[in-house]
């Protein structure tokens, strides 16, 4: 976790836009977009878009198909376009899980927890079309 | 004193540079943070997930549209994040 943390305290240092904070969860790490300059340049809490809850109701769906879900719950709760990037041809374990009011995030990791093997995601913002594209990537 | 050092490319654009024990990663390539959190896992497997920040600030990021290229509309740009050494 240091080398992390070492991480998002030399971006600062760099004056790199955006401010980053380290959360261990289990056997992963989060680094998270904690603080983004406003219009004006003045420096401001944000509030990560995988913080934002997400209720999808108890349903029989693939992994791929409840991370779509959980993106397009997204979509409509903050009125910006969430894109997936999903590997093709895996990720096709089937859940019947749902969700109530639970952190996009934690939604995403109990989803990825079904699949095979170890899975890690990469949250991109585009400026210009101000959509996210959530990555989902095998971890090595 | 021998001086033990390599330099190997991770993630493109990712260096990670060892010398006397230490792990230096670098990176210039814009999103260094997220692009360094994709060198480490590709190098040792960590297990990080990563999550931008939404940029609204001009001085935040580079319009990088051809002068040629004609935009249809604001969306129509090519604007990414402003780019230091990391």
């Amino acid at each position: 976790m240091a080398i992390l943390t070492q991480l998002a305290a030399a971006s600062a240092a760099a004056g790199l836009p955006g401010r980053f904070e380290v959360h261990k969860v289990g056997d992963q790490y989060d680094v998270i977009g904690s603080e983004v300059a406003d219009e004006r340049g003045v420096l401001r809490p944000v509030s990560p878009l995988l913080d934002t809850p997400v209720t999808l109701a108890e349903n029989e769906r693939t992994v791929t198909g409840l991370i779509q879900a959980v993106a397009d719950s997204l979509s409509v709760s903050v009125g910006r376009r969430v894109l997936t990037v999903l590997p093709l041809n895996v990720l096709g374990e089937r859940t019947d899980q749902g969700f109530t009011e639970k952190p996009a995030r934690e939604a995403i990791r109990a989803a990825l927890a079904k699949a095979r093997g170890d899975w890690v995601w990469t949250l991109n913002y585009d400026i210009s079309s101000r959509t996210y594209y959530l990555n989902i990537n095998r971890a090595r | 004193m021998t001086l033990l050092c390599a330099v190997l490319l991770g993630a493109p654009g990712v260096v990670f540079s060892y010398a006397n024990g230490t792990v230096t990663v670098t990176t210039d390539y814009r999103r260094g943070v997220g692009m360094i959190v994709e060198g480490l896992r590709e190098r040792y497997g960590w297990k990080v997930n990563y999550e931008d920040v939404p940029i609204v600030y001009r001085g935040d990021y580079d319009d990088l549209t051809a002068p040629t290229y004609q935009p249809k509309g604001p969306e129509d740009r090519a604007l990414d994040p402003r780019v230091t050494a990391l």
